[in-house]
């Protein structure tokens, strides 16, 4: 245990330390502070295009009874002008920003055209002139309803047990699941690829007889699991330290991120699977190590088990049509695509518990499984030089 | 097996396959000796170690390490520096010295004093702090000899230490390994170049095409394959003497080759007799182990004796 420990301290200690750890670390929360320092600016522009004067031009006098929406989306005042020669003169001397002008048959048809002059009016302001219109059309009916039909109907989506909600002003809910699973995945790849490599390095440093020497494969390997492991959870802790800060900050700016939160249970659930994962994703990923020469021969060989891993992103569509399903119960129930297809799932549905118990079992069978194939795998090929460990040569090692 | 054998081996064979790396290969290494593994390139050597350090096991035969089979806790006791070895390229020398010695059972603060001593002595102390892939390949060579002794092994099982290794430091390196045999380590020294056999091994085995071919000491050996000859280091003419079938010269030294009925006593006693002629060194002309290589490899021997103590080896393992 001693060795086992020594090796991942000395694993983890490496590559923390490298430029490409650092690298792989901060280019996210890199992408982070750039996306918030854009949305800060857009922001910022926005508010100060959306204050000022919005003409409108209604020869029919449709608008008389309009009044401001209640909760308006912009600080944007309406102004009523006689002519559209009256309008344009403010429009040229830069006294409005734009102006509406009316069909005569507004109240019937509904129609207007706008005018601008450079810029173009925000989304918001047009959904401000429209409340403003509207509430003139229904200026008979009793105010309450008027500003029920102007504001819509707010759904709210919740789960057939009630325990989780989600409005249309909770997006964040929803979301928030999905990024901090996505997260684990990316982590438990850049542990599994940092496994391979390492496994290689032994080889092509030609430390690796000294090493087995020196220790049984099952402390190298061991070893080697467990601290590129604590280096992918090392990433994680990170990006989620950096997501809740900055989901702190930016909380201040936008009210609809204040209260974003993750359930404890799907955090503890994640991460099970998402351990579990790595060490079946970590095992296969050594054995690759083990059999080829180099780095280059490796990429051959990864691809298709990345693949299979990324696959519930592509029944991502199915999933949220059905997210009961089928496809969506097995990919949830497969151990290779396990962890991914429950984190889809997870924000639109309730997966009912034996379907998260099986998952578990099934990806501790695979784990231990790919873990003795590993073994097998790294004993055949860890004092091959120059050749590669054949196919057929694995499976007669399997069987033996 | 006797108590003294760190290493008894036993009829080992292996195949790989079709290939058979080890047909027939039986030895004893004694405490504190350094023990010669020799052969050609391909003959099976490294099959050989590797079956001794349990990196493979033999398809036939037996081997002991220590005293019996080998465990976990006997590979701290052991050195090895494999013919295809390297270290971590891209930490520090000291660190990668460090981590090596931890993992073989050294406390980390006693390793960091050892390791000081060792940069001292091989001159490396300045380069510690170095990436090991800076250092040039005789100085990564150094550091690997030094990974392999600074557990202090009672078992050090070497392949080729010299190679790239300038003179100065062949016998830096060769000088750590006398001193290493001198406190009692047991060195298997596994080389192709034979004057260094001849310098620093005790005993040896040959092993050719997957058997052992040649076994017993070094002096013995060369004894064994020497023909009835001696070499003449003087000055003067040498006369001409009943029963020379054959001299040679290379140097100043001469090398006659006497027929069967003439000893090299004789021999002696005409020269010392002969005027003018002052005989600086007298000697029986014992074959190089260079010679004794290429003779039994290149087929120009049967070494029926080499089979023969084999076999004497594999009766006293078993008796």
């Amino acid at each position: 245990m001693r060795k086992l420990l020594l090796i991942a301290w000395h694993e983890y200690k490496k590559h923390v330390l490298r430029k490409r750890f650092l690298g792989a670390l901060l280019a996210p929360l890199l992408f982070i502070a750039i996306g918030g320092i854009i949305g800060f600016i857009t922001v910022q522009s926005f508010s100060e295009s959306d204050t000022g004067v919005v003409g409108y031009v209604d020869p029919s006098n449709a608008l008389a009874k309009a009044y401001k929406p209640t909760s308006p989306e912009t600080q944007i005042e309406f102004r009523r002008f006689e002519s559209k020669a009256e309008a344009d003169a403010a429009l040229n001397r830069e006294q409005i920003r734009a102006y509406y002008e009316l069909a005569p048959d507004f109240a019937q048809s509904g129609r207007a055209d706008l005018f601008y002059w450079k810029r173009d009016i925000s989304g918001d302001v047009r959904d401000d002139f429209e409340t403003y219109a509207q509430s003139a059309l229904l200026s008979d009916v009793n105010p309450q309803i008027a500003t029920r039909l102007t504001q819509g109907i707010d759904f709210t989506f919740e789960t057939p047990d009630q325990s989780r909600a989600f409005g249309e002003n909770n997006i964040v809910g929803f979301v928030l699941p999905f990024v901090f699973g996505l997260m684990f995945f990316v982590a438990l790849f850049a542990g599994a690829q940092y496994l391979m490599q390492a496994v290689i390095e032994e080889k092509e440093n030609r430390t690796m007889e000294v090493m087995v020497t020196t220790v049984t494969p099952t402390q190298l390997m061991g070893g080697k699991i467990l601290g590129l492991g604590a280096l992918g959870l090392t990433q994680v802790a990170v990006w989620l330290i950096a997501m809740a800060a900055a989901l702190a900050v930016a909380g201040q700016q936008f009210s609809f991120l204040q209260g974003a939160s993750i359930a404890p249970e799907f955090i503890a659930v994640t991460l099970v699977l998402f351990v579990l994962e790595y060490v079946l994703f970590g095992a296969v990923m050594a054995a690759i190590g083990a059999a080829v020469l180099d780095q280059k021969q490796a990429q051959q060989y990864t691809g298709p088990f990345v693949l299979l891993a990324i696959s519930p992103g592509f029944f991502i569509p199915v999933i949220f049509l059905d997210p009961n399903g089928v496809i969506a119960t097995v990919l949830t129930l497969f151990p290779f695509t396990a962890p991914l297809a429950l984190v889809f799932r997870y924000g639109i549905t309730t997966v009912p518990v034996w379907q998260i118990v099986v998952a578990i079992v099934l990806l501790i069978v695979f784990a231990a499984g790919a873990l003795w194939l590993a073994g097998r795998v790294f004993r055949l090929g860890m004092l091959r030089y120059g050749k590669a460990v054949a196919f057929r040569e694995i499976v007669a090692e399997v069987r033996s | 097996m006797t108590e003294q054998n760190v290493i008894s081996a036993s009829h080992l064979a292996k195949s790989f396959g079709a290939a058979k790396a080890v047909r027939d290969v039986s030895f004893d290494v004694r405490t504190g000796e350094i023990f010669g593994l020799l052969g050609p390139n391909g003959a099976g050597k490294t099959t050989t170690i590797r079956m001794i350090l349990d990196i493979f096991k033999p398809d036939r035969g037996t081997v002991t390490v220590l005293g019996g089979a080998m465990t976990d806790a006997k590979k701290d006791r052991i050195g090895y520096l494999p013919e295809e070895r390297g270290l971590y390229k891209d930490i520090s020398v000291e660190n990668c010295v460090l981590y090596l010695a931890e993992l073989k059972g050294v406390p980390r603060a006693e390793a960091k004093i050892r390791a000081a001593q060792y940069f001292d002595q091989l001159d490396l102390t300045e380069h510690k702090r170095k990436k090991v892939q800076d250092l040039s390949k005789g100085m990564q060579q150094k550091v690997q000899v030094m990974t392999t002794l600074l557990h202090r092994p009672s078992l050090i099982i070497i392949d080729e230490p010299f190679s790239g290794l300038d003179p100065l430091n062949t016998r830096l390196v060769q000088d750590m390994l006398l001193r290493e045999r001198d406190k009692g380590t047991t060195i298997i020294m596994s080389t192709h170049q034979m004057y260094q056999v001849e310098e620093m091994c005790d005993r040896l085995v040959l092993i050719n095409q997957g058997e052992s071919v040649l076994y017993g000491a070094v002096d013995e050996i060369r004894r064994r394959y020497a023909d009835n000859a001696v070499r003449v280091v003087g000055h003067g003419p040498l006369p001409q003497i009943e029963g020379v079938i054959e001299t040679s010269r290379k140097g100043d030294a001469h090398t006659l080759s006497l027929g069967a009925h003439v000893t090299p006593q004789q021999v002696l006693s005409i020269l010392a007799n002969t005027p003018g002629l002052l005989v600086e060194r007298f000697e029986l002309a014992l074959p190089t182990m260079d010679d004794i290589f290429v003779r039994v490899v290149g087929g120009k021997i049967v070494p029926e004796n080499g089979r023969v103590a084999a076999e004497t080896v594999a009766q006293n393992t078993h008796a």
